[in-house]
């Protein structure tokens, strides 16, 4: 096989990069094995993952992705796995197996270190053992064995490692830490899920540091130019369910948005590699079914204004050259799906860049998606390189009977810079973390807002009106314990950590409890959401936090100003509480768990002062009115019918079905969000006057209910036209009371909350009780 | 009791999906903003994850196919059908763990026809107190584990103390797990159980359920005669912090035949961070002839 100069290779790289992808995709090339290649490195290492298990009673089992039971591989546990190092990387050398002593282990991650002498890898030893991280030297010793240390150990998972500066090693765990303990999305059938970690080459876990947590799993992390940690988050906040990547401090601090939240064509983003600062190559596929194998894609994230970022050899300190609103995806595959359908042309999973710059990355023909697990056929992955010119592969090393994946080149690269602690690790794990902007009414997003004063009026004229920011913390279904939906709502858990002012000079300041995940909403003199953010947020403890504005240009010139902030100036208001002590806003006690801030509680409120003219008696404007909904199983024709009242605010269980699901809560929580949630499309019809919107999730100032309220502002005006309610009918709702039934909507409507379904704090919190 | 409201329900025949469309209750709704179509509003329409039909669940669960059934049952998330959940039931009683735990999560999430009296939920709790067959009534524990729903944890309770075989007792305190549960006390019982499928079950428990606060009922498990649950134990007292356990940790760290416990409860002694241990380590970490064992004691002296 002719090798290709390093020269060449790059060319054929760079010039496919700038194809535009609709002539790269008219060009009707596929993806084949082209013969074998030249990988330009003396060795690769990568491991090998058995799928196939044949018992002792001769049954097969195939099971190439946990029984296709998980959103995110990274528990399945196969025996028979190896770690291998290929020298020279060819289809006809013999790999050697660096962990022969280990004949039942599974394999789930490796990376090679910055001088090419040794490796990291995770390692479940059998079937009793979790996932741990372990170092081989890539050197045989005298006797010819492979010198191997461990490096982690516990009751949990450690998977992913990647080397970064500093002689550290990031990886990602399952291991509980805070008080909310495992985090385990619903979606993941009760599997916890993995968060961002790093220890020390040397030390192992006696310098184990957690980063912030994520609702959904941190999987895959990747070594940036700049020293960061890049990764891939799962974000499942209310409608947003997709994989994007991110960056992060080794030390957890100044997590950013790296892609994958603006303009790409796909669901999910995986297993990225940078190729130079800010341009990855990943994987573009579905979030679930494919094994994580889909499309080559070229990640385009830098700032493409400022011709300083698109130079490689310039200098680009004092250069904002992430640019993750306006990113470029560029798939290198086109004929490989990137969604979960059958492929004509296989899958590729796991790419790796040759020190030429070249596309190591494994590949398997045919379907790669579940039908092979189906049909008891899976996959062949095997080591490629791809060209990204001709869309072909070339075979560097495949066994069939096994999975060959994740090829890292034993090559010597350079170390990026070390980014030095801005938390220590013997900080405090209780410090807050400040968060805050220099002016939240800066944005560069280009939606409009409506509801009260705003009638499609730009986000960035809505900002004006923003007094105050309100900083939100989101719990997962494993927090309450027998819910699996918080309520009539796609939204998570909810507590309000606290409203922070914003000041004249549109700056504001907050500290709030580091590690957990968070979103904020600007908000206007009435106390109504002017923006949701549908991105979760995360401080480490002691972290500063600031941004410009409200999801402002990351590119563009930051506000000119002089001194210290008006925020800054004040202060930051202190929005540490304990769990039980925070904003939740429980519909109802239930009767198995009280709710433990019963000051909070929604139906309180409404039998306090909604009750005597909303319980459906004789005083009610609206008794006997209802509307009712019938659902059809479209197999059997069964109909089944539910009669909802137009608005009773009593607590009177009522029966409902939302999200295809039957469901008892009260009808006041029923008559207010069931009109919105019947927009699930259901397969429902509705006789009767049509409800009101009475309760929009996270939109009170679309809400029928709060329009008909109407809210006062300090300054006496109101919000809508019209007179306040129910004082027009002598009962007096106080500001507080209004801004509870507020909050819960712009929440998101839930019915659950922690201090309703028995939630107990995890006190074995690591954090807290060990020294990291 | 509650004044629980609902309506008649009545039998129709649809005639078709696309009739019963063109009847939707949303289609005057304006936009969505909670929905599952907002979840997927944004993805191309190939993206979006395909939708079973109620055809489909029939026909995979005849097959017999475990991957096809997990595939249908997960994607059949949102399909109602009734005829469906006779037919899904049986899965809840498969030999594969993959078939139970989907077919459970497929029929928690039905509107009808599951939780009612004579439904698979109570037929299920049913079977876990009284199948002549042990493998079924350990299976039924998974599933009112898979269900979480806190009804079962009482019956849970009960299947984890007095069910006969230890494989029942062993799955009724995952389940208990599962639901984030220790069954009032259940998953400590469960540590002095002869069986040591429970056992290694309590342990597994005792690290995951927040609440748990029996942290030293673990520590006999260090001396076990079982090397895998010597070796869980001592993982386990790490992450319960239970620093009472030292003198046996270090006994262990020192003396235990299998590596992988010497190994565990090095690091253990490392995450409890107590100083008294620092001699047994330094000794470990020089003497011991397995080098995982070496790395752990090293690794624990750090952190003293």
């Amino acid at each position: 096989m002719k090798r290709l100069t390093q020269l060449t290779a790059l060319s054929l790289l760079v010039a496919a990069a700038l194809i535009p992808s609709t002539t790269v995709a008219g060009c009707g090339s596929s993806s084949s094995n082209d013969g074998s290649a030249n990988a330009g490195v003396s060795a690769i290492v990568f491991i090998q993952r058995q799928h196939t298990v044949v018992g002792a009673n001769g049954q097969v089992t195939v099971d190439v992705a946990g029984g296709n039971g998980q959103v995110l591989d990274y528990d399945r546990y196969v025996p028979g796995g190896k770690l291998n190092i290929l020298s020279p990387p060819r289809f006809d050398t013999k790999p050697v197996n660096l962990t022969a002593a280990f004949p039942d282990a599974d394999f789930n991650g490796v990376d090679v270190s910055f001088d090419a002498t040794q490796a990291v890898f995770s390692m479940k030893r059998d079937a009793n053992d979790h996932y741990h991280l372990y170092t081989v030297q890539l050197a045989a010793a005298s006797d010819g064995s492979y010198e191997i240390h461990q490096k982690t150990l516990g009751d949990y998972d450690d998977i992913n490692p990647i080397y970064i500066a500093g002689a550290r090693i990031a990886f990602t765990t399952n291991q509980m830490y805070t008080q909310m303990g495992t985090r385990a999305d619903e979606y993941e059938h009760g599997r916890a899920v993995t968060q961002l970690a790093t220890i020390s080459v040397a030390g192992g876990d006696a310098d184990r540091r957690f980063a912030s947590q994520n609702l959904s799993h941190t999987v895959a992390p990747f070594l940036r130019s700049d020293g960061k940690i890049g990764y891939c988050r799962w974000e499942h906040l209310g409608g947003v369910n997709d994989v994007k990547l991110f960056a992060a401090n080794p030390d957890g601090t100044q997590m950013v948005a790296v892609s994958g939240q603006h303009g790409k064509s796909f669901n999910s983003l995986f297993t990225p590699k940078e190729l130079k600062p800010n341009v990855m190559i990943g994987i573009a596929t579905t979030r679930n079914r494919t094994i994580h194998a889909g499309a080559i894609v070229q990640i385009d994230a830098r700032n493409q204004n400022d011709p300083n970022c698109l130079d490689d050899a310039a200098d680009h300190t004092g250069h904002a050259c992430l640019d993750e609103e306006n990113v470029k995806f560029d798939v290198l595959s086109p004929d490989v799906p990137t969604g979960n359908s059958v492929s004509p042309v296989g899958r590729y999973r796991e790419p790796n860049l040759l020190p030429d710059g070249r596309i190591l990355v494994s590949w398997a023909d045919g379907a790669v998606n579940d039908s092979n697990e189906i049909s008891a056929t899976p996959p062949d992955f095997g080591v490629y390189i791809f060209d990204p010119a001709t869309k072909k592969n070339q075979l560097v090393y495949n066994d069939s009977a096994v999975w060959d994946l994740g090829a890292v080149p034993v090559a010597v690269r350079k170390e990026p810079p070390v980014i030095g602690d801005l938390v220590s690790a013997q900080a405090d794990k209780s410090l807050p973390v400040r968060i805050g902007s220099i002016n939240v009414r800066q944005t560069s997003l280009t939606e409009t807002v409506t509801g009260a004063q705003f009638d499609g009026t730009p986000l960035a004229m809505a900002l004006n009106e923003a007094v105050k920011v309100r900083i939100i913390e989101g719990f997962s279904s494993e927090a309450a314990k027998g819910v699996t939906m918080f309520g009539l709502t796609m939204d998570e858990g909810a507590a309000v950590l606290g409203e922070a002012t914003v000041y004249p000079d549109g700056s504001w300041l907050a500290n709030v409890p580091p590690y957990i995940p968070m979103h904020m909403q600007p908000i206007d003199k009435w106390g109504m959401a002017i923006r949701n953010q549908r991105l979760w947020i995360q401080g480490m403890p002691g972290e500063d936090r600031r941004c410009v504005g409200c999801h402002e240009s990351r590119t563009g010139a930051s506000p000119a100003r002089s001194g210290p902030t008006l925020a800054e100036q004040a202060q930051a208001q202190n929005f540490i509480s304990q769990i039980k002590d925070r904003a939740e806003y429980p519909w109802a006690s239930t009767a198995k768990y009280p709710a433990t801030n019963p000051a909070n509680v929604m139906q309180t409120l409404l039998d306090t002062k909604c009750g005597n003219c909303h319980d459906g008696g004789m005083g009610d404007p609206f008794a006997g009115k209802v509307y009712t909904v019938t659902q059809t199983d479209p197999a059997t024709g069964m109909s089944s019918m539910y009669s909802i009242p137009y608005l009773n605010l009593s607590s009177t269980d009522i029966t409902v079905v939302y999200d295809r699901k039957q469901a008892t809560y009260p009808m006041s929580y029923v008559s207010l969000f069931y009109p919105a949630a019947m927009m699930m499309g259901m397969n429902t019809k509705v006789a009767g006057e049509q409800p009101k919107l009475w309760a929009v999730p996270n939109s009170s100032r679309t809400s029928a209910l709060i329009s008909k309220l109407n809210v006062k502002a300090a300054d006496g005006s109101l919000a809508f036209k019209g007179a306040m309610h129910p004082e027009d009918k002598g009962v007096t709702l106080t500001n507080d009371e209004r801004q509870m039934l507020i909050r819960s909507i712009d929440l998101g409507g839930q019915f659950y909350a922690r201090q309703n379904t028995g939630f107990v704090p995890y006190a074995q919190d690591p954090l807290t009780t060990e020294t990291h | 009791m509650k004044n629980r409201i609902k309506f008649a329900t009545t039998a129709l025949f649809a005639t078709t999906l696309a009739v019963l469309a063109g009847n939707d209750a949303h289609s005057d709704a304006g936009t969505n903003v909670s929905g599952t179509q907002s979840i997927y509003g944004n993805i191309p329409s190939d993206q979006a994850e395909f939708i079973s039909t109620p055809d489909r669940i029939k026909a995979v669960v005849a097959s017999g196919s475990m991957s096809a059934i997990y595939e249908t049952l997960e994607h059949g998330e949102r399909v109602d059908c009734l005829d469906c959940i006779p037919a899904v039931k049986p899965l809840l009683y498969s030999s594969d763990p993959h078939t139970r735990e989907i077919a459970a999560w497929w029929l928690r999430r039905r509107m009808f026809g599951v939780f009612g009296p004579g439904q698979p939920y109570q037929e299920n709790l049913q079977k876990l107190a009284s199948d002549p067959d042990p493998n079924i009534r350990a299976y039924a524990a998974d599933a009112v584990g898979e269900f979480l729903s806190s009804a079962g944890s009482d019956n849970l309770a009960t299947a984890a103390t007095k069910d006969t075989d230890g494989m029942v007792r062993a799955a009724a305190v995952k389940a208990l797990a599962r639901m984030n549960d220790d069954g009032t006390g259940t998953v400590g019982k469960a540590m002095a159980d002869g069986d040591p499928r429970v056992r290694l079950a309590a342990l597994a428990a005792a690290g995951r359920i927040h609440g748990f606060a029996e942290g030293e009922k673990v520590a006999p498990l260090v001396t076990d005669q079982d090397p895998i649950i010597r070796r869980r134990a001592a993982e386990v007292l790490g992450t319960l912090h239970v620093k009472t356990s030292v003198p046996q940790l270090r006994t262990a760290a020192k003396s235990d035949a299998d590596p992988q416990v010497r190994a565990a409860a090095c690091h253990t002694l490392g995450r409890l961070g107590d100083a008294t241990a620092k001699a047994d380590l330094q000794a470990i970490a020089t003497n011991d002839a397995d080098g995982f064992v070496r790395d752990m004691a090293q690794m624990a002296l750090l952190r003293l």
